[in-house]
């Protein structure tokens, strides 16, 4: 009946974005391997990170995945409504995990313990940074996608953006599970 | 309609819950297990990884020509080059510098002590 969203190039191309974007992730997790223990002097991951924060931080992105998928399924019905709640509730998750890694960061920033501290606050913020800053776009994104929602409805076009849009959220989603594992599980271990 | 190979309802949830429960089982089960944490929380992240590729990402479930999964698979070799080669060799470059002398020890009278001139 539709045409598969994913057998065209523009989902290729979103593709191959993906993966080179894991690269570049790559090298800063390398970064940060190398990095990690260098720390000048000052307070180590163990003494800095809060567990607990952070895995809520996990679940409320975990959540937001979740959110954006069903807003894919109701895309694919054209519930305008259904898609639109979806929407919005990932936009609200995705706007809560900036919220709580800008006011780690702030407190971070504000106890001394900013990027210039160390070689290991700095390969960490910007590990961390640079994933924060791609769920910024991802809900500018999401933004836009309200506002087509809301002036188009749906639309064959608003399935494959949602879709296109669900592929970008869902990887970030995935980087976020290495972060929390090797930076912060790992950095939390007292072994 | 491609329903059954492209997510549903069902496939969302069981994906959510199983990342849910990896998530937990690393958070609250990998400190009590000593030396074996941290094959622990590479392995429910690896599996994790595997879960929202095939329930979120539907890798390698869609009527396409493969193009996704072996872009994946190249991109998992690259990053393997990446990451094993630049630790290898950063741990190799600090482990050749352990007995360099830092400090006082370096300079005699002042100057760069001849053992320790860069040639």
């Amino acid at each position: 009946m539709t045409k598969h969203p994913t057998n065209n190039p523009v989902s290729l191309g979103l593709w191959i974005y993906l993966m080179s974007d894991c690269i570049l992730f790559a090298t800063l997790f390398a970064t940060y391997a190398v990095l990690h223990l260098e720390t000048a002097g000052g307070p180590s991951a163990l003494q800095l990170f809060d567990r607990s924060f952070v895995l809520i931080e996990t679940l409320i992105l975990l959540a937001s995945s979740f959110t954006c998928g069903l807003a894919v399924l109701f895309s694919r019905n054209k519930n305008v409504v259904g898609m639109t709640i979806a929407l919005f509730t990932t936009f609200l998750l995705g706007l809560s995990f900036v919220g709580m890694e800008y006011s780690e960061f702030g407190k971070l920033a504000m106890e001394g313990h900013g990027w210039q501290a160390s070689a290991f606050l700095s390969s960490y913020f910007t590990l961390v940074g640079t994933h924060g800053l791609h769920i910024i776009i991802g809900l500018l994104w999401l933004l836009v996608l309200l506002a087509h929602i809301s002036i188009q409805g749906g639309t064959e076009q608003t399935t494959r953006r949602i879709f296109y849009f669900s592929l970008f959220w869902h990887f970030l989603d995935i980087v976020w599970i290495f972060i929390f594992s090797f930076v912060y599980l790992f950095g939390t271990l007292s072994l | 309609m491609t329903h059954t190979t492209h997510g549903t309802i069902v496939s969302y949830t069981i994906g959510f819950l199983l990342s849910i429960g990896l998530t937990l089982l690393a958070f609250f089960v990998s400190p009590q297990l000593g030396t074996f944490a941290v094959p622990c929380i590479v392995l429910s992240a690896i599996i994790q990884l595997f879960v929202q590729l095939v329930f979120f990402l539907h890798l390698g479930r869609e009527k396409d020509t493969g193009w996704n999964v072996g872009m994946f698979t190249f991109a998992v070799v690259i990053i393997s080059m990446l990451v094993i080669g630049t630790l290898w060799i950063m741990n190799n470059l600090a482990h050749l510098h352990m007995h360099t002398p830092v400090g006082p020890e370096l300079y005699e009278h002042g100057i760069v002590a001849p053992q320790n001139e860069l040639h």
